[in-house]
């Protein structure tokens, strides 16, 4: 029977560390540690937040040193209200002024009448009843976005 | 018989800095998000989504107005309006915080975060306040959808 099988086998320093201690996992505990911690504060810092301007709705004329001859811009004046099954609806992008349409056509119409002309000459103004979800005034101010609308304003209710 | 010599290439009685990289680094994301969430101006909105808009300016030149909903209260009832973690009774408390603000910074951008629940009689005088307050526009904060999700 030989000396070197089973317990007895002579090993090498290393063998002997190797079985005793196992790969070092210290490095990568380390790096995956850091890698979880960037994604985690990565996260914290990249905004999930998107902003649409909104500009004040004030009566008057034109601003001084307008171009006298340059066309003033389109106004479109949309009208937001509930109707009778709590929906919201809109109006004032028809020639039918009574006409409401719920307001998820809003985008279609607005592409629609926005059509062959510039939309950075024109100008929406969304009002808004007292009734009306936050979330739609919003979504209205989206649809103008989305089709190139800049100047968006909305009319806040009278006290 | 020649016997094989341990040798120090291993690493043994080398001082081991992994750790102590580790844990420096650990400490300064630590402390880089502790600060982070120390200025941040925003209580837990839920806000109206949006496909589009536009990134948001500077925290330091805007104006954070919260319309959230006071605790305990259901949805679409109930608001507060918050301004830099404190509560702002009545529209013309704002008007005179917003106008102040505005002297002090005249780049100051206004935003509204507000919840999508509520009405806009309930935003609207928010709004209305801003702009008596000086502001020649608002902007509104919503929460980025995927095109098409």
């Amino acid at each position: 029977m030989s000396r070197r099988s089973g317990g007895l086998r002579r090993r090498g320093a290393m063998q002997v560390w190797e079985e005793r201690f196992g790969p070092n996992m210290t490095p990568m505990v380390d790096i995956v540690l850091v890698i979880l911690i960037f994604f985690m504060a990565g996260t914290t810092f990249v905004s999930r937040e998107w902003f649409l301007r909104s500009e004040a709705v004030m009566k008057g004329t034109a601003a001084p040193g307008a171009d006298a001859m340059e066309l003033p811009p389109v106004k479109l004046e949309i009208s937001l209200s509930v109707d009778g099954s709590g929906g919201t609806v809109f109006g004032g992008l028809s020639v039918d002024a009574g006409e409401r349409r719920p307001v998820s056509e809003l985008r279609s119409r607005i592409a629609e009448f926005v059509k062959g002309t510039d939309a950075a000459h024109v100008i929406v103004v969304l009002v808004p009843t007292k009734e009306v979800a936050y979330r739609d005034v919003v979504g209205a101010h989206e649809a103008c976005a989305a089709v190139g609308i800049e100047r968006v304003g909305v009319t806040p209710p009278m006290p | 018989m020649k016997r094989r010599r341990f040798k120090r290439e291993h690493g043994f009685g080398e001082v081991n800095v992994t750790p102590l990289i580790d844990v420096v680094m650990c400490l300064i994301i630590f402390y880089l998000m502790v600060g982070k969430l120390a200025t941040d101006r925003k209580t837990p909105v839920v806000l109206p989504t949006s496909e589009v808009g536009s990134e948001g300016a500077s925290e330091r030149h805007t104006l954070i107005v919260n319309v959230s909903r006071r605790s305990g209260a259901e949805a679409g009832t109930g608001a507060e309006i918050v301004v830099d973690g404190e509560a702002v009774e009545g529209e013309e408390s704002l008007v005179r915080l917003v106008r102040m603000r505005l002297a002090e910074d005249a780049a100051l951008v206004v935003q509204i975060r507000a919840e999508a629940d509520f009405a806009f009689g309930v935003v609207g005088p928010v709004m209305r306040a801003c702009t008596r307050g000086g502001a020649k526009s608002v902007v509104l904060a919503a929460r980025r959808e995927a095109e098409g999700g």
